[in-house]
């Protein structure tokens, strides 16, 4: 400051005055700051001056800020956004190539990470589709053994649910449902159907209301007078009821009962299972399947869920739920085999009790990896404006030495990169509004629509876009125009006028650290590392895959015809012989053409599936209750171990003459027996399992086989048992046949035998085991398919991308790398200068890669059947493949180089 | 003019019609705040009604403060202001409702 410049007050409200000013004066574009900043301070030192006070000074303070936002809305006006607009088209016109490319790239990875953001919504984010799911709980009853491998039980009885709703202060309200098969008969061919029972309270618990007709009410709770009666869902009313306007009042028939339809409930509502079709009242059980089906505390059969009290909480309720525990221990008191379990009633979210931990991850990952070729796609085109930026600095300069103010030049060119990503973003949520349509059910099917309790929790139908979507979509383009605009923006706009305008483009030989190369280099090393992380993601899966295709499971998969069946509660009713009728439909089975044998029990990956608590055993006399320990058992039919091609070690299969005259007998897998006979010699010891025919004297081992991976694919191996089904039968059982005859042929075969025997037992779910292994395997399946299509989809962008660096740094560097040729220098070397370059580039960006590698694959590594994970030597093909990218990259430009004719190119310039 | 001025265009216009101001000036003269006056005065700026114009930058120095920026009215400005009283009186006068005769204003 001069000596004769403004004298200011030295007060504390003069300087922060003019701090406010001087901030304000960044609203202001470029071109009028200086002018409007001048001004004020006039106005201002006047102001202090006079010595206002406060308020004055804020009362002007404010207007100086009103007046600096009013500066910067003139310069936005529609009139300079349209100019822009239309010079922005007409620059992208001029180079279509680019464009399209652009536009194509901005689509696709716009398009799909908006789609996944479709299902990670749906599947994630959105709450349960009930009023209030925040206070919406699962309330379990937890049996364990005392030897600490506790399971979840999770059903109720109704004496306990009733003794739930009037004891527990937390509770608002309580209702039981649980989900079963049921075969609709007199509406066409028999059919199965899903069907809830509930108690009434559920409807408005949930807050559901009958379109027409009513829902269960105080008549259906009563068990006394047991209400025969149903609900039908909106989808059962129009395609089974063919929307007959006197639906209410009507009678379906199902397992042969005749009930009443009361109501239709609204469109979309599936239950709280998100399955049923048709509701009946908990109390229709009573004549349906048992008198004594309500009345029992140890009839478990259905779940409760709660609505908590305004003012409770998850951790308030617990304590209440402690005490109820110990109170209905006391109350009802259990019998002899169940006397050794612990128990505990807890509860948990609705949202965390329906949710699948699996299926989020899986979107998750997608999602993620999706955003990742997005960061890869926009990188990519920042390095393409770049390039372009370069050569449109004297263009730039030009204007800006025209009085272009630098702001303007900046928006100028940002505009350019927002029509193109606005373009690519509207075009991407059209294309993820029909990706959705095609592949939303085909997704969602593979990644696993059901979640805890087996709620099916998505609904593809369901998968819309909606306002979030689009606020999603709206953003997420806005950003990426952004972020590929900037840098090439500000290095187009901060050239220097009198360098660009004079010199062409010699400066970025000379200037080996220019804002245009760092920038391009970072882009390049972002892509690389991008592609390093999503490559091992989808080499981990990979490689998870392809040990699952070769996975020994211990049985034989191929050949094998598979189906499920549950005996109805009509039949049960009649008092069909359970054994009998097992044993009737196998031996039908048998005898049917191209068979070549045929079993009983449960299906690997299908089910059903039963277990039972050893409780003593001839091998370990000294088992105390606290060591008892769970085992899952089947009953099955003789030759079962030659059937399925497992393998016997010791003693002999099941056998025909297994059955109620003769002694109960057991076949255990290797990890059982190990277990419960230490010391070897299983055969002939007898075992104690807390099923009714297989308690008091036990069943005797006759035989052991090696253990196999029945349950779960990916799980640890269990404990196993097979017990005959002659001896031991229930009402739900699998069917497994060995036949090379196709599924569908012999499908037939199979039903036509069931409907001989009985008309109203409906085979469930027949399929080839290779099928069902098949269908459990989709979801790593799909996240190996997408992730591998990701990487190599980022591959080609990263080669692309590099290709275009290294051709421009040629053309850059043409004079020169002329120069250094005609004074003498070496073409290798001068292929090794261009080579340095790129593998420098990419050697930074593999490093980045796999440092953040491991990281990522931890994530994956949940998702595999591979306990292994990440490891080193899963990098080091991806390693390889991207050095192999990057050579080929620039071998092409770099090449061309060699072919510089040094005469010709020190004449160009 | 397609569109005649309001008042407080009108106002600052006044307060400009026999000598220059600068921003503070016109604040104190019209008690209109700080945001109103600048934005107004910009918008006529553009107009070409007015016209802002720094002072001799010695006579700053002199005074050891910040140069002033002081606005003067220009011809089409003046004009303005005309149609404005006119248009003013009429209002004033009843004229619309013919209580009295006079001549319609712009």
């Amino acid at each position: 400051m001069s000596a004769r410049g403004p004298l200011w007050p030295n007060d504390a409200i003069t300087r922060v005055g003019r701090a406010i000013l001087r901030a304000a004066a960044w609203l202001v574009p470029g071109g009028r700051r200086d002018e409007w900043l001048g001004e004020w301070e006039g106005e201002f030192w006047q102001l202090r001056g006079r010595r206002a006070g406060a308020f004055r000074t804020t009362l002007f303070v404010a207007g100086a800020i009103w007046h600096a936002m009013f500066e910067w809305k003139e310069e936005w006006t529609m009139e300079s956004m349209g100019q822009d607009i239309r010079y922005a088209c007409r620059t992208l016109s001029r180079s279509p190539g680019f464009a399209l490319s652009a536009i194509v790239m901005l689509t696709a990875s716009i398009g799909a990470s908006t789609a996944l953001f479709t299902v990670l919504e749906a599947a994630v984010l959105a709450d349960p589709p009930f009023p209030e799911p925040e206070r919406l709980v699962v309330v379990d009853q937890m049996f364990g053994t005392e030897a600490g491998d506790q399971w979840n039980a999770a059903e109720w009885g109704y004496p306990r649910y009733a003794d739930l709703r009037e004891d527990v202060g937390s509770v608002d309200e309580a209702a039981g449902y649980s989900l079963r098969t049921m075969t609709l008969t007199e509406l066409g061919d028999p059919t199965l159907v899903s069907v809830e029972t509930v108690t009434p309270s559920l409807m408005p618990l949930l807050g559901i209301q009958a379109v027409a007709g009513r829902t269960f009410g105080a008549k259906e709770e009563d068990r006394g007078a047991p209400s025969l009666s149903a609900m039908v869902s909106n989808g059962f009313w129009q395609t089974r009821m063919g929307a007959d306007p006197r639906a209410v009042g009507s009678i379906i028939t199902l397992d042969g009962a005749r009930l009443e339809v009361l109501g239709v409930l609204p469109a979309g509502f599936r239950g709280i299972t998100g399955r049923a079709e048709v509701w009946i009242p908990m109390s229709a059980l009573r004549v349906i399947e048992d008198p004594s089906f309500l009345e029992d505390p140890w009839n478990l059969h259905f779940n409760v869920v709660a609505r908590l009290a305004p003012d409770a909480t998850l951790a308030s309720l617990q304590p209440e739920l402690d005490a109820f525990a110990s109170a209905l221990q006391r109350r009802y008191p259990p019998a002899v085999a169940a006397s050794r379990l612990s128990f505990d009633v807890e509860a948990v979210s609705f949202r965390d009790a329906r949710s699948n931990p699996q299926a989020e991850r899986s979107i998750l990952a997608l999602f993620g990896a999706v955003l990742l070729v997005l960061l890869v796609a926009t990188a990519n085109l920042a390095g393409l404006m770049l390039a372009r930026g370069t050569n449109r600095q004297r263009e730039a300069a030009l204007r800006s030495s025209l009085g272009a103010a630098r702001g303007r030049l900046l928006r100028q060119f940002m505009t350019e990169s927002l029509v193109l990503s606005i373009v690519g973003g509207a075009a991407g949520v059209v294309v993820a509004r029909l990706g959705i349509d095609l592949l939303g059910a085909w997704l969602t099917g593979a990644l696993g629509t059901t979640g805890g309790r087996g709620i099916e929790y998505l609904d593809p139908a369901a998968l819309t876009i909606d306002w979030s979507v689009l606020a999603f979509a709206t953003a997420l383009t806005v950003l990426v125009g952004l972020a590929f605009g900037l840098l090439p923006a500000w290095q187009a706009s901060s050239a220097d006028p009198n360098e660009s305008l004079r010199g062409g483009h010699a400066s970025e030989g000379g200037r080996r650290w220019s804002l245009g190369l760092v920038g391009r280099n970072g882009l390049i090393v972002v892509q690389v590392a991008v592609a390093i992380v999503l490559l091992t993601g989808a080499t981990v899966m990979m490689r998870s895959m392809s040990n699952l295709q070769r996975l020994d499971l211990g049985y034989d998969r191929e050949d094998l015809v598979t189906a499920l069946y549950n005996l109805p509660s009509s039949e049960r009713a009649a008092g069909a012989d359970l054994a009998t009728f097992h044993v009737d439909f196998l031996d039908r089975v048998r005898a049917l053409p191209g068979v070549q044998s045929a079993t009983l029990g449960e299906v690997p990956q299908a089910g059903p599936t039963w277990t039972g608590i050893v409780l003593s055993s001839e091998g370990r006399p000294e088992l105390t209750p606290a060591e008892h320990t769970w085992i899952r058992l089947q009953p099955v039919a003789d030759g079962h171990l030659d059937v399925l091609g497992l393998e016997l070690l010791e003693g002999r299969d099941i056998e025909p003459t297994d059955d109620q005259t003769s002694d109960p007998v057991i076949v255990l897998n290797e990890i059982a027996a190990a277990e419960l006979f230490p010391d070897g010699n299983a055969i002939d010891q007898r075992i104690e399992v807390s099923w009714r025919e297989l308690s008091g004297e036990g069943a005797r081992v006759v035989g052991i086989f090696r253990t196999a991976q029945l349950g779960p694919l990916g799980g640890p191996p269990e404990r196993q048992g097979l017990v005959s089904v002659r001896q031991a039968p229930r009402f739900e059982s699998g069917l497994m046949v060995r036949t090379t005859r196709p599924v569908d042929d012999v499908e037939r075969d199979i039903r036509a035998a069931m409907a001989e025997l009985s008309g109203s037992t409906v085979l469930n779910s027949v399929m080839s085991m290779e099928e069902r292994v098949a269908s459990v395997t989709a979801r790593p399946r799909v996240v190996t398919g997408l992730l591998g299509f990701f990487g190599g989809l980022t591959l080609f962008l990263v080669a692309a991308g590099l290709y275009g660096t290294i051709a421009f740094v040629v053309a850059r560097r043409t004079p020169e790398l002329g120069l250094r040729l005609s004074l003498g220098a070496e073409p290798r070397s001068i292929l090794a200068l261009v080579m340095k370059q790129s593998l420098g580039v990419t050697l930074v960006g593999i490093a980045l890669g796999g440092a953040i590698a491991p990281w990522a694959t931890h994530f994956l590594a949940e998702l595999s059947f591979d306990a292994e994970g990440f490891t080193w030597t899963s990098l080091a093909p991806v390693f390889l493949i991207l050095l192999l990218v990057a050579v080929a990259a620039s071998v092409i430009p770099a090449s061309r180089a060699l072919r510089i004719d040094p005469v010709a190119s020190l004449r160009s310039d | 003019m397609a569109r005649s001025l309001g008042l407080t265009s009108l106002t600052i216009l006044a307060a400009l019609e026999h000598r220059r101001c600068y921003g503070l000036d016109i604040v104190d003269r019209t008690g209109l705040l700080e945001g109103t006056v600048y934005t107004t005065l910009r918008r006529m700026e553009k107009k070409g009604l007015v016209v802002g114009s720094w002072e001799d930058p010695t006579i700053a120095e002199e005074e050891r403060r910040p140069r002033r920026r002081y606005y003067t009215l220009l011809p089409e400005g003046a004009r303005e202001l005309e149609l404005g009283r006119a248009k003013v009186e009429w209002i004033t006068s009843g004229a619309a409702n013919g209580v009295a005769g006079g001549e319609q204003g712009g």
